[in-house]
């Protein structure tokens, strides 16, 4: 018999109140894990998804809500810019790769997006089964979508899964079904730019207005507006481009000159996502000063408890010592207690963090789509220091009573006896 | 050779007059009876043949060296291997079974002991069925042999019991002290009984009377 087993008598006699240690360290362990993991994950996810894309041009207005449509899919896109202005961006030598991208259309909530076999390449897709779109009206499906080759679709007008503004026109076939990339793309239908402006050309007079077009259930507002437009126009718009630049360098002025030169925005992903997730750290912030006020309220806990725990067991740790236990040993008695404590509370935290992470993320529908949840159900290398930070919180609250321990006085004890 | 020895003793606690102690000259199996009312430092003089109160004046020896010259842990491990004690509250470990709370002795002062010698002497003492029962499991009488199992465990050179008796009618006294001596002479140890309870007298041959040999107290 050990320090260890004598842990564990001493846990048993009383295993209310080393429940309730555990459970508080867990919970400290688990709301810093799950702030941790959660921003991390974003902020992977938002770098992972934007990877190949130095830069978006897109219709003037907010910058981060442009990055936020046509690189993330978590907004909707403003406005659009034409075709012409695509064209001045393909003239532009710093340039090394435009591409279009035009949306509006989703089917059962995956976005279509009309664009080039290039936007496959972004996401260094493959294809898990069939080919990639060549007649008009065929596209190829990400890997969630759960659309089969050979499948026939109807798309519908705006982003929303229930939406009953179905366009009356040809289905899409399905020609090819891409492989998980961990990437937006995965929920994403992507079909030829034509397609896309053909559609809008022929049934709206402004994207702009789409959404809130969407939600006026009644009649087609917008067979109305539609006598005024005009389609050739229409026809060559655009949601966005997608650039990847020559060299670094070019990002500093090229953004810039771009905004001041023509009627489009040009945005950076890494800067505008930097912004972002600084004011998203604020929740992040929150939740860290909660799981440490959480780790130091459990420490104090399991002091208490392991102090009155010594106050029973005094005439126990002098029976020790009688028997010859050094006080070292009880010291190491008291220390054992705490550890074991702490350290399943602090594992038991660190998978209930991963969890929280998780479902924070799956019940996100906007964060799901460019973070793989999954991957927040691995253990990382931050578990290690969690479960490093949950032990040292035991050792701390084992400090003073190990101490105590040590210093038991037997001969009064002795002569008192157990009341 | 004496085993245990101690000369002019003398203890002194705080606010009161120092207690001095007639000398003890206690060899291997001896049987002494440390007679004495309450108050009269039985369980300090233990404390201090313990190792746990270094005595104000004088020496205990053990085996012709001074125990308190000892290092703290060298004293820790002799008690722990080659003293045994039974106390008036029986102080076995409510957490551990019966078997556990014997174990523990060879534990505490890292002495490993052969499997059959708990066997042996759960069988002696009647209590092989109640070997992983929980002390609050077992009658008042299996509470002390088991005590005294845990006492004797490590075949010590002495026993050192202090009250042992004295919760316990007579024939339940008579019984341990006959079970002490019996467990005392199956080791060869040493038996050192402090106790206020004269009804046990009679069956020693050396007896110290604390009370008398005191010195005058201011």
């Amino acid at each position: 018999m050990n320090a260890l087993t004598l842990a564990i008598a001493s846990i048993r006699a009383r295993p209310l109140y080393a429940a309730l240690c555990t459970t508080a360290v867990a919970a400290g362990i688990a709301l810093l894990c799950a702030a941790f993991l959660f921003s991390q994950s974003i902020s992977t996810g938002f770098q992972r998804n934007a990877e190949n894309i130095d830069m978006v041009a897109g219709a003037k207005g907010s910058p981060l809500q442009l990055i936020l449509s046509s690189v993330y899919h978590a907004d909707i896109p403003a406005g659009n810019i034409t075709m012409n202005d695509y064209e001045n961006l393909l003239r532009m030598p710093q340039i090394r790769k435009a591409i279009p991208v035009a949306m509006g259309d989703s089917y059962n909530g995956y976005r279509m997006i009309g664009s080039t076999a290039d936007y496959l390449k972004i996401y260094e897709a493959e294809f898990a089964d069939g080919e990639i779109f060549d007649a008009p009206f065929e596209a190829v499906a990400g890997a969630q979508t759960g659309l089969k080759t050979g499948q026939d679709i109807v798309v519908s007008h705006g982003f929303s899964a229930n939406s009953e503004d179905v366009h009356d026109t040809e289905p899409y076939e399905i020609t090819g079904v891409l492989k998980r990339t961990g990437t937006v793309l995965d929920n994403l239908i992507v079909t030829n730019l034509e397609n896309v402006q053909q559609l809008h050309g022929h049934h709206h007079h402004d994207d702009k207005h789409e959404e809130e077009e969407h939600h006026h259930d009644d009649e087609h507002v917008h067979e109305d507006a539609h006598e005024d437009t005009d389609e050739a126009d229409l026809e060559r718009q655009l949601t966005s481009v997608l650039i990847k630049v020559r060299s670094p360098v070019d990002l500093m002025n090229l953004p810039r000159r771009i905004n001041d030169s023509s009627n489009i925005m040009a945005a950076v992903p890494s800067y505008e996502i930097a912004r972002f997730t600084k004011s998203l750290g604020v929740g992040k912030q929150l939740a860290i000063v909660l799981g440490a006020g959480f780790v130091i309220l459990s420490t104090l806990m399991l002091w208490a408890t392991l102090a009155s725990g010594l106050a029973l067991r005094r005439y126990d740790l002098a029976v020790l010592r009688v028997l010859g236990a050094r006080p070292g040993r009880l010291a190491a008695t008291v220390i054992a207690e705490a550890v074991i404590i702490s350290g399943v509370g602090a594992v038991a935290g660190a998978i209930l963090g991963h969890l929280i992470a998780y479902s924070a993320v799956i019940s996100f529908e906007n964060l799901n789509r460019f973070i793989v949840p999954e991957s927040l159900l691995l253990p990382s290398t931050m578990d290690i220091g969690f479960i490093l930070l949950g032990v040292l919180a035991g050792l701390f609250a084992a400090l003073v009573p190990s101490v105590t321990a040590a210093r038991t006085n037997i001969s009064t004890l002795l002569a008192k006896g157990r009341v | 050779m004496m085993y245990l020895r101690t000369q002019d003793i003398s203890v002194r606690h705080k606010n009161s007059a120092p207690l001095s102690f007639p000398d003890l000259n206690i060899k291997a199996g001896d049987e002494v009876l440390l007679l004495g009312p309450s108050g009269s430092g039985k369980t300090t003089l233990l404390s201090v043949l313990a190792g746990f109160l270094k005595p104000a004046d004088g020496k205990v020896f053990i085996q012709e060296k001074d125990f308190f010259l000892l290092s703290p842990a060298k004293r820790d491990h002799m008690r722990g291997r080659d003293f045994g004690f039974v106390f008036q509250t029986l102080h076995l470990l409510p957490s551990l079974t019966l078997d556990q709370n014997i174990k523990l002795a060879g534990d505490m002062a890292d002495v490993k002991v052969e499997e059959n010698r708990l066997k042996e002497l759960l069988m002696t003492l009647g209590l092989s069925d109640k070997a992983h029962r929980k002390p609050d499991a077992l009658s008042q009488g299996e509470q002390q042999r088991a005590a005294i199992a845990r006492a004797v465990y490590l075949k010590p050179k002495i026993i050192m019991a202090d009250e042992p008796t004295s919760a316990l009618d007579d024939i339940n006294a008579d019984a341990v002290i006959k079970l002490l001596k019996d467990q005392a002479k199956a080791t060869g140890a040493a038996l050192l009984i402090a106790t206020h309870d004269s009804r046990i007298k009679t069956s020693f041959s050396k007896i110290i009377n604390l009370d008398s040999q005191k010195k005058d107290v201011a």
